[in-house]
C-alpha cells in the first residue's frame, strides 16, 4: 500500500499502565482516546472513523460496545480482533483514502492482567491445532521451538538472544512510562529460569493493563492540527493463514514478502530506517525479524546482536520504548506510540539523534505479518 | 502397553466426528490421516473439507509412523497445573515422512538427549478406551 506521506498521525493517548485493578478494557480505551483529542485539541464529535481491538482473552474492544459507551455516532466504524495497532492503522489509512472516514480514532484498552486471566496459559496457537494435550501451552512453546531450530541451523547462542532482552531493558530504563526499569544484565539473563528451554522467562513479555489510542488523519488536514504530524509512506501485510499446512510455519519466511513490498511501496530500504520497532511477545519475533526485514543475513542475527547494533547507541535503535519485553504490555500499541514521539523529538533522555525514518513491524502469532513505515516530513 | 494419560489434562474432543477417527485409529496402533479422495491430499489437523481442492471426500489412511525432529523445546515450567508432574517434559515438531507436522512429546528420552534432525517414531498413549495420543520416541539405529 503506497500511501507517500497522504495519510498522518496527529495525536497519541496513552493511559497509565500496568497493574490498574478494578478498571474496565474499554473504559480504558476511552480514556487513552481522551488524552488523544486533548493532544490533538478536537472534540469527540470531529471523530468520523472508529476503530476498535479485541483485547484477547476479554470482551473488550467490539466497536458497538465502545461507542456505545463513549457516546459517539462515527459514519464508519469497525473491530479488529487481532492487535498490534499495524492491521488497524492500515484499515484506517484505507478508509481515509476512500474517503469512508477522514478522522479515524484507533483504540485499545485491556485489563487482562488484573481482570481475566489471559490467554497465554491457553493452548499454543489457537488454531484447531491438537497442541493442549500435549501440554503445548503458552507462546514461550513455539517461540522456544522456533529458537532451537535457529540455533541448530545458524549456531545462535543463548547469550546471543539475551541481547534482545537486555537492550530492551536499557531502553526502558529511560522511559518513566515502562514497567520494567531496574538494572538488568546479560549476567542476570543467564542466570534466569527456563520457561521452555531454551527460552527463559526474560524472553517473554511481561502482561498489564492500559489503553492507547492515536488518531489519524489526511495530510492535508494533519496541518490543522498542533502537533507536528507523522506520516505514513506506506504498509503492508502478508498472510500464512494456512498455518499447520505450511513448510516451517514456526520460522514465518513468507514475513520476508511484507519487507519487500513495505520498502518498495515507501521508495526505500533498509538503510533509510532511522529506527526500527518489533512487536515482541517473544524476543524470538525480533531476532526473526532482524532478519526477514533485511536488517542482516538470514541466520547472522546472533552476531548482529552481539555487536550491541539494537542497544542505546548501537547502529541500528529497536523499540527505544523497552517494547513489551519492559516497557509495557500493549500488544504493539505502544510502539507506534513511541515511534510517532521520537520522530516528533520527544523522547528525552532515550531520543535518538533526529531521526527521520521509522519501520514498525509485526505479528498476529503464526498467521499473519503487517508493517508500516513513518516518517516526520512528506518526502 | 500405552501409558495412561490423566484425566485432569486437555484432551481431544471425541465428540468431534471430523478429528475422532484419528485418536480412534491411534488406539489401534495406526498413525492415520484424511486422505482427499480426489487430490491425494492428506489434512492435518482433521478438516471437513480439503484445504487443496475443496473436495468433503476422504478416507482415512495409515501412514508411516516415522519422521525427524524439526525442532523442540523443554517444558521447564509447568502453565497448568494437569502438566506440574510431568516437569520437565520436551514437546516437538515432528516431520513425519509421510507429509504433515505433529506436535507431540517426546517420551522415555533424557531431554538433552534430543536434538533437531532426531530420527523418531510414533508411541501412542492411551487417554480412554479406545482413544490414544500420539507421542514419539527415538529410532535406534543400532
Amino acid at each position: 500500500m503506497r500511501l507517500d506521506g497522504s495519510v498522518a498521525i496527529v495525536a497519541v493517548g496513552v493511559t497509565e499502565q500496568g497493574k490498574l485493578p478494578g478498571r474496565d478494557g474499554d473504559d480504558l480505551a476511552i480514556e487513552a482516546l481522551g488524552y488523544a483529542l486533548e493532544e490533538a485539541q478536537i472534540g469527540k464529535e470531529q471523530i468520523d472513523g472508529l476503530l476498535t481491538c479485541k483485547a484477547a482473552g476479554t470482551d473488550a474492544g467490539i466497536d458497538t460496545a465502545v461507542g456505545r459507551k463513549a457516546g459517539m455516532n462515527p459514519a464508519f466504524s469497525a473491530t479488529l480482533d487481532y492487535g498490534t495497532c499495524n492491521f488497524t492503522l492500515h484499515l484506517a489509512a484505507m478508509a481515509i483514502a476512500t474517503g469512508m472516514a477522514t478522522t479515524v480514532a484507533c483504540l485499545y484498552g485491556t485489563n487482562q492482567k488484573t481482570g481475566r486471566k489471559f490467554a497465554f496459559t491457553a493452548a499454543a496457537g489457537d488454531d484447531g491445532s491438537p497442541g493442549a494435550p500435549y501440554g503445548f501451552l503458552h507462546v514461550s512453546g513455539p517461540a522456544a521451538l522456533a529458537f532451537q531450530r535457529h540455533q541448530a541451523l545458524y549456531g545462535t547462542t543463548e547469550e546471543q538472544l539475551g541481547h534482545i532482552a537486555v537492550a530492551s531493558r536499557q531502553w526502558a530504563k529511560m522511559n518513566p512510562q515502562a514497567i520494567f526499569r531496574q538494572d538488568f544484565t546479560l549476567e542476570d539473563y543467564l542466570a534466569s529460569p527456563y520457561l521452555v528451554r531454551p527460552l527463559r522467562r526474560p524472553d517473554v513479555t511481561m502482561i498489564s493493563d492500559g489503553g492507547v489510542a492515536l488518531i489519524v488523519t489526511s495530510a492535508e488536514r494533519a496541518a490543522d492540527y498542533p502537533k507536528h504530524a507523522v506520516f505514513l509512506l506506506s504498509g503492508a501485510q502478508q498472510t500464512g493463514l494456512r498455518l499447520y499446512q505450511n513448510d516451517d510455519q514456526l520460522m514465518r519466511p513468507w514475513i520476508a514478502k511484507v519487507a519487500e513490498r513495505v520498502y518498495a511501496d515507501a521508495g526505500l530500504t533498509q538503510s533509510d530506517i532511522d529506527l526500527l520497532y518489533i512487536q515482541d511477545p517473544t524476543s524470538v519475533w525480533i531476532l526473526q525479524m532482524l532478519e526477514w526485514y533485511g536488517f542482516c543475513g538470514m541466520g547472522e542475527a546472533g552476531s548482529f546482536l552481539e555487536t550491541g547494533a539494537i542497544a542505546p547507541g548501537g547502529t541500528l535503535p529497536v523499540n527505544t520504548n523497552g517494547g513489551q519485553l519492559s516497557e509495557a504490555y500493549m500488544w504493539g500499541w505502544l510502539h507506534i506510540v513511541e515511534a510517532v514521539r521520537q520522530l516528533r523529538g520527544e523522547c528525552g533522555e532515550r531520543q535518538v539523534a533526529d531521526p527521520k525514518v521509522a519501520l514498525y513491524c509485526s505479528t498476529k502469532g503464526f498467521e499473519k505479518a503487517a508493517a508500516t513505515v513513518l516518517a516526520n516530513e512528506v518526502p | 502397553m500405552a501409558a495412561q494419560v490423566e484425566q485432569m489434562k486437555p484432551l481431544p474432543d471425541l465428540d468431534d466426528p471430523v478429528s475422532a477417527p484419528f485418536w480412534r485409529e491411534a488406539a489401534q496402533g495406526r498413525l492415520s490421516f484424511q486422505r482427499c479422495s480426489v487430490c491425494g491430499y492428506l489434512r492435518w489437523p482433521a478438516a471437513s473439507l480439503c484445504p487443496e481442492c475443496w473436495s468433503p471426500r476422504a478416507e482415512w489412511a495409515p501412514v508411516s509412523h516415522d519422521g525427524e525432529v524439526w525442532s523442540f523445546g523443554v517444558y521447564e515450567r509447568a502453565f497448568s497445573a494437569a502438566f506440574e508432574s510431568d516437569v520437565p517434559y520436551v514437546v516437538a515438531l515432528v516431520q513425519l515422512d509421510a507429509g504433515p507436522r505433529l506436535i507431540g512429546k517426546i517420551v522415555d528420552v533424557v531431554p538433552a538427549d534430543v536434538t533437531v534432525g532426531m530420527r523418531v517414531t510414533a508411541a501412542f498413549e492411551s487417554f480412554a478406551d479406545d482413544a490414544a495420543l500420539v507421542n514419539f520416541r527415538g529410532l535406534r539405529s543400532d
